[in-house]
């Protein structure tokens, strides 16, 4: 079932990589070729680590997170807060976060966000792992999803959800990147920096 | 989530204060020059344009209206006839080409839109790629009036809504960007009504984007029309003489307010729930228009009213935009004066006149244009353009 290759093994090769995100037809060309034009030993590591990521990489029961194992290595870290949690939309986010090296919480990876029109409900994130983990202790949650109106919608679900237990539910800051210049910064950025300014 | 602190900043900054545009030495956009070439049935084109009236005739269907639209295009960067791309490339042409030498600032600037078939659109200003969207449209502003405009003074809310938007979202990033916030969780709010199963919670956590968004949409579109309103009534005055006076109103369905609207969302819940869509909020809101004490004009006008009526308001958006930006917008007529009377003609094209901007007009019939001074006539005969 790989469309209208009809067989060919090459076209299949190149519907197959254009699935991919930023990968058009004329790119996956381009790299089917490139792989077929290579040693075959490339060509059998790419394809075997392929083939068996979905074995190798599990995501963590606790906070889905990718991982090795069953718990992945920052919910096993000791010298995690584990009172302090991180929610994210996706696991890059995560990454990232952690490349700042200023949170010394845990994690909660929804892999993804409400979205109605898409059809993904409540239900569809893991929510009730989050509710769980919050009872067990979790005394302070803040909600890193985009600002994009899914992100607004789940962070302030999350809000609703967790409002009975005794938990603070805090939303990250949004405005000026560091070293940005005033001058060139988006007007709708520009506004929500001065609506969530500080006292000095 | 959190409320906003006291004495935050209540949605986008004000508008610059009300002045009139006409006659404070605004300068007017002015087409210097304009090239065509592979626009729907508009062979090689290129034009020199007059400063104030340019009256371009020809018979239906010879290409007048195709001119307007790249005029038009070029500004909004959009077809005001809703056409994609493809359309407006020639049927036997690859690529449609748009160029213009508009002066305005203290140098003429060059707008070029290159469209071509499977391909992005292409912009260059002045020889450049724009920074963003938004570089060109506050470098570039058109008000435009075609016969389709009707349905803003017969027909329901929502053309005049949009006629709002369109204002707001060119001139405001904020409004912009609150209006595409609403209407998505507007959406979602809409979806997630009509399942059977529902969690109350995720409705809720809409309403709050809801409520935020609405409160920029309607406070800025109330000082819009503060605006606007006086202007359009002076022009409905101007143009359809001693008659019964023009009354422009907005009319929030909700007050737009962050308490106000919250309030609604939970008051309507029931009725929402039943009925499956939300009722209240800015996407109710009307700008009403009444030329009777309490009757609204979609009731109760003539066909020339009717047109009176839309000419003010494009006279007024004209207005408003030479006062917020300080340059007269480039003005465009499509089909303007066919059902005007000759007074009512010639009153229109006085207060054009003192307007001061640069109009293109579009007719089947040059003598209905009631104009004996500053006017340059071009003649469209199967896509080509000539200087009478």
């Amino acid at each position: 079932m790989h469309g209208d290759d009809g067989g060919d093994p090459i076209a299949e090769l190149v519907s197959l990589l254009a699935r991919l995100p930023s990968v058009g037809e004329r790119t996956a060309t381009r790299l089917a070729f490139h792989v077929l034009g290579g040693d075959p030993s490339y060509a059998q590591a790419l394809g075997a680590s392929l083939g068996s990521i979905h074995e190798r990489v599990v995501r963590c029961e606790r906070c889905g997170n990718y991982g090795a194992e069953r718990v992945c290595p920052i919910c096993l870290d000791p010298r995690r807060d584990e009172a302090l949690i991180c929610v994210v939309a996706r696991v890059p986010d995560l990454v990232a976060i952690e490349r700042s090296a200023t949170f010394r919480g845990r994690y909660h990876v929804l892999h993804g966000l409400l979205a109605p029109l898409d059809g993904i409900a409540p239900e569809d994130l893991p929510l009730d792992g989050l509710v769980e983990r919050v009872r067990e202790g979790v005394k302070e949650v803040i909600v890193a999803t985009p600002l994009s109106v899914e992100g607004e919608a789940t962070a302030l679900y999350i809000a609703e959800v967790l409002q009975p237990l005794e938990v603070s539910c805090s939303r990250i800051a949004s405005g000026v990147p560091h070293g940005g210049e005033l001058e060139f910064t988006d007007q709708v950025t520009l506004g929500r920096a001065l609506e969530g300014r500080k006292l000095l | 989530m959190s409320e906003p602190s006291e004495g935050a900043p209540g949605g986008p900054p004000d508008p610059a204060p009300p002045r009139t545009g006409s006659g404070t030495g605004a300068t007017p956009l002015r087409v210097e020059r304009l090239a065509t070439r592979g626009f729907r049935n508009l062979g090689e084109t290129l034009l020199a344009p007059g400063p104030a009236f340019n009256v371009i005739h020809g018979d239906n269907g010879a290409g007048k209206s195709n001119l307007l639209e790249a005029l038009h295009y070029l500004g909004a960067l959009k077809s005001f006839r809703g056409a994609k791309t493809d359309d407006l490339i020639g049927l036997d042409a690859e690529r449609a080409l748009v160029q213009a030498k508009i002066s305005g600032e203290a140098a003429p600037r060059i707008f070029r839109v290159l469209l071509e078939r499977r391909k992005a659109r292409r912009l260059q200003l002045d020889g450049k790629r724009p920074r963003s969207i938004a570089t060109w449209h506050g470098a570039l502003q058109v008000v435009l009036f075609h016969p389709g405009d009707l349905t803003l003074a017969m027909g329901s809310p929502e053309p005049r809504r949009a006629f709002l938007d369109r204002i707001l979202e060119q001139m405001d990033a904020t409004y912009a960007a609150a209006l595409s916030t609403y209407s998505k969780a507007l959406r979602s709010r809409n979806r997630l009504l009509k399942l059977e199963q529902l969690d109350r919670r995720s409705i809720t956590a809409y309403d709050a984007i809801l409520c935020q968004a609405g409160e920029v949409i309607g406070q800025t579109r109330a000082r819009l029309v503060d605006d606007i309103a006086p202007r359009a009534e002076q022009a409905f005055a101007s143009v359809a003489g001693v008659e019964l006076p023009l009354e422009v109103r907005y009319e929030p369905r909700v007050e737009p307010t962050q308490e106000a609207i919250r309030a609604a969302l939970a008051k309507a819940w029931e009725k929402d729930r039943a009925r499956g869509f939300t009722a209240d909020g800015p996407h109710g809101d009307d700008l009403a228009l009444r030329v009777r004490e309490g009757v609204k004009a979609r009731h109760h006008a003539s066909q020339g009213q009717h047109r009176a009526i839309v000419l003010a308001l494009k006279v007024a958006e004209l207005d408003v935009l030479t006062a917020r930006i300080g340059r007269v917008p480039i003005l465009l007529l499509d089909d303007v004066s066919s059902e005007l009377d000759r007074s009512r003609n010639r009153r229109l094209f006085a207060l054009l006149r003192q307007l001061g901007g640069q109009v293109f007009l579009t007719t089947t019939h040059p003598e209905f244009i009631l104009l004996e001074e500053d006017r340059v006539d071009f003649r469209v005969e199967a896509g080509s353009i000539e200087g009478d």
